[in-house]
């Protein structure tokens, strides 16, 4: 019988280092003092990220100084516009970027058969398709790690492909664009990778020579501190505030808090990009309001501050097309495109149906006790001429709004728990069942108490 | 003795005798030794004779590598790479011994120094024992944890931050395999060890990361390596020195593919499990350690001291070998009742203690 050996003689005996390489999400951080956070932690978190995004940002502000000193013809502003903008993709996602140019590519016929035709039927059905293939794409084909990395800029690109179909459909671009133009709205490296979505005209408007005063740092500038700030705190500072902490509620308040940290870091960092390429609409590129998501008034508010940009392209050309069909077929439909354009993905598919169940259940208490009470407490903001006798002045009102506000940043930390990533795990990838079933145990560990404390709400708002 | 052997003796006296003088002369220059000593205070002999020979003259960092005689030819070259190459290979051997006393310190033998020896540890390591396994084991993992915190810190120049680990790994497999020799049993079971040390280190160094992106999505990956604490690392390697393997080596006559094969270690009984990549061999059983031994510069276990109520190898049964031990009577005293003063001292009250101490007969 053969005996074993020791060491395999075809391999080296000196193994390499590529086996049993875990990665960690969070860090056991427990024994860690402060000094150590800041230099391992912070130093290399900001150096690194900045790494990574520095190529984006160079080819943002080449394409802004090139528009502005070189007068040549449009075409090749779009043109210039691709390059870069490709540039930018493949120095932030490497080879991956070749699953984005296909797609956007091909969106230009889909985009040609929409001019054809006059109506909004070919947008819907142009929707159906390219969210269904975003679906597709997350559970069929290439490598999840390799799909996560791309998954929002596809969405980015889904959603500008859209926006040009209904703008068509609806009468508002006259002329079917060209294809430099088109690839160049596409490929804008403003927007590319981190958005926000902007519609065709303001892209257009980009090269018309508008004229800029040399303030427009300013505002880059504060994006930037912003946005790095934002990164430090989700990355480093929310783990040495929480140190030790064994506490359950209190660790998913601190997860979830990353979350959102790192959701204003990319908002601000895609505002930057903006800026700095010279796309400086505010009402365009402000994309999110951390206040009033970290201070919030309702639920309803932190959905419309989230992401204004999309929640905007949401409304125009998801909700608006298909009121005809009532309401709440409008909002049903709404909230499956938004989920479908995230991969229909469990974690975010239940969150973000929790937040269509509460921001109704919310809206609808509100509604009820203001008119009953004649106050002030409405989901949004009274506007300054409202008809209640109780406005924001009155201090009873004030707390109430308060009470709601902890209501939602209660609701706020649950949910975002489930976004958060609890392990990166390289050497098997869960399977579909076993990653829903880890999602799952998220909220199950909480005992679903916020789905709880919203049903009950509910239950109470329908005797009132 | 015959008049030839006296001979013979005076003669080799003769022919030492230059050695011996210039030795003396130049101080305590070793001409044998392993890179270890260079976690001992010995080390800093030679360095005192350096400046002593010209005051106010600062050597560079490459005559401290070659001043130091006991390195190969490649660990030399190693040495000399960069400034702080020299600085971290010491820290590297010294954390290595203050770990492996710590983590052997309820043990009969304790990972002592013995002053004059050549390899740190005496004599005793010449038997290639469990105690030989874990001391290269926890050697070389020291060694690759001290370069790869240098690295992380920016301090060596060959080394980026994301491969740390692997740069670390990667020195102290170059620096401490270099001098073994692979066609030999003890040669192998050295490498075996060595590599397992770092094996456990390297499994011990989590790399923390983070996704940013669009609503969730992975577009931007940041990570950052924690830097565990070495004692938590050469708690692991203890364990496994705890279960270590038993090996021995076999040349087989010829292999599948006709060639001539190397040597290999294989467990001593048929049934035995086979060791893994992260565990420790050794060749020989261990000595008990209980009785000095001037051969095998052993200490022995008399005047150590010992726990009357453990039933592990610190407690009086095992650690004095049935020998029995006698109770001292220590007195002293002790800071106790500490608090902190604004601003900004901690005071202490002084309490007196009568403890009882136990030493092996």
């Amino acid at each position: 019988m053969a005996m074993d050996y020791m060491t395999d003689e075809d391999v080296d005996y000196y193994g390499d280092y590529e086996d049993d390489d875990m990665l960690v999400e969070e860090g056991d951080a427990t024994y860690m003092s402060i000094t150590d956070i800041f230099k391992q932690c912070l130093e290399p978190t900001l150096t690194e990220a900045f790494g990574q995004v520095a190529w984006m940002l160079c080819a943002c502000l080449a394409l802004r100084l090139l528009n502005h000193h070189l007068n040549v013809g449009q075409r090749v502003d779009h043109i210039l516009s691709v390059c870069l903008g490709l540039v930018a993709l493949v120095s932030v996602v490497g080879g991956n970027a070749i699953f984005t140019i296909v797609p956007a590519v091909m969106g230009y016929f889909m985009v040609s058969t929409c001019a054809k035709s006059s109506g909004i039927l070919h947008s819907q059905i142009a929707t159906i398709v390219l969210v269904c293939y975003l679906v597709v794409r997350e559970y069929v084909g290439i490598l999840p790690e390799s799909w996560e990395q791309v998954r929002g800029i596809q969405m980015i690109i889904v959603m500008k492909i859209l926006s040009l179909c209904f703008d068509m459909g609806i009468g508002y671009q006259t002329t079917l664009p060209s294809f430099d133009q088109y690839l160049g709205y596409i490929f804008c490296p403003a927007n590319l990778i981190f958005g926000p979505w902007i519609p065709f005209d303001v892209y257009c408007r980009l090269f018309e020579g508008q004229t800029q005063t040399i303030w427009w740092v300013l505002p880059a500038f504060g994006a930037a501190v912003c946005s790095f700030l934002s990164l430090g705190v989700s990355s480093c500072l929310l783990y040495w505030v929480f140190l030790g902490t064994q506490s359950r509620w209190l660790l998913t308040f601190r997860d979830a808090m990353a979350v959102r940290f790192s959701h204003y870091f990319i908002s601000y960092l895609s505002e930057l990009s903006c800026l700095l390429t010279g796309i400086a609409n505010d009402s365009v590129i402000t994309v999110t309001e951390p206040w009033r998501i970290e201070m919030p008034r309702s639920l309803v508010d932190v959905v419309v501050c989230w992401n204004k940009p999309m929640h905007r392209w949401l409304r125009v050309y998801i909700f608006r097309p298909s009121i005809k069909w009532g309401t709440f077929q409008a909002v049903l439909w709404t909230f499956a495109v938004s989920s479908m354009l995230h991969g229909l993905n469990f974690g975010l598919t239940s969150v973000l149906l929790s937040l269509g169940l509460y921001t109704y259940v919310e809206h609808t208490l509100r509604e009820k006790l203001a008119t009953i009470f004649n106050a002030c407490i409405r989901s949004r903001k009274c506007p300054a001429n409202c008809s209640h006798t109780f406005k924001s002045d009155n201090f009873t009102v004030f707390m109430i709004n308060v009470i709601f506000g902890l209501l939602a940043i209660f609701n706020l930390a649950y949910l975002g728990v489930m976004i958060s990533k609890s392990h990166i795990d390289t050497d098997v990838p869960p399977t579909v069942l076993e990653s829903i079933n880890d999602d799952l145990k998220k909220w199950k560990d909480l005992n679903f108490l916020s789905h709880v404390v919203m049903l009950c709400i509910y239950l109470a708002s329908l005797v009132i | 003795m015959g008049a030839k052997e006296i001979g013979y003796n005076h003669l080799k006296i003769l022919v030492l005798l230059p050695f011996v003088i210039s030795n003396l002369a130049t101080g305590s220059v070793l001409n044998e030794g392993t890179w270890w000593l260079l976690g001992t205070d010995r080390q800093h002999s030679t360095h005192q004779h350096m400046s002593d020979m010209a005051p106010g003259y600062k050597s560079p960092q490459h005559n401290n590598c070659s001043a130091v005689t006991y390195l190969s030819e490649r660990q030399k070259h190693m040495c000399q790479k960069s400034d702080r190459v020299f600085d971290t290979i010491s820290s590297g051997a010294k954390l290595g011994i203050e770990e492996c006393q710590h983590q052997l310190q309820s043990h009969r033998w304790n990972c002592s120094v013995i002053r004059e020896a050549a390899n740190v540890f005496g004599k005793v390591l010449d038997i290639h024992t469990r105690e030989k396994a874990y001391v290269h084991a926890i050697s070389a993992a020291s060694l690759a944890y001290q370069v790869t915190k240098a690295c992380a810190k920016g301090e060596l120049q060959d080394c980026s931050c994301d491969e740390d680990v692997k740069y670390g790994g990667l020195f102290s497999k170059e620096f401490a395999d270099s001098i073994e020799d692979g066609t030999s049993p003890t040669g192998l079971m050295n490498l075996w060890n060595n590599e397992a040390g770092r094996r456990l280190m390297k499994n011990s160094m989590n790399m923390s990361c983070k996704c940013h992106g669009v609503s969730g999505s992975c577009t931007m990956k940041v990570c950052w390596r924690v830097l565990t604490p070495f004692r938590s690392i050469a708690e692991q390697i203890r364990e496994k020195f705890d279960g270590a393997f038993r090996v021995k080596a076999v040349r087989r006559s010829v292999n599948k593919n006709g060639k001539i094969n190397k040597l290999r270690l294989k467990p001593v009984l048929r049934e035995m499990k086979r060791p893994t990549k992260k565990d420790l061999v050794f060749l020989d059983d261990s000595p008990t350690y209980c009785e000095k031994n001037e051969t095998m510069q052993v200490l022995g276990t008399k005047g150590r001291v010992c726990n009357q109520t453990s039933d592990g190898p610190s407690g009086c049964l095992i650690m004095c070998c049935g020998r029995g031990y006698q109770t001292m009577l220590r007195e002293g005293v002790d800071s106790c009742n500490c608090q902190f003063v604004w601003c900004c001292r901690v005071e202490c009250d002084k309490c007196p203690y009568k403890r009882d101490e136990h030493i092996c007969n």
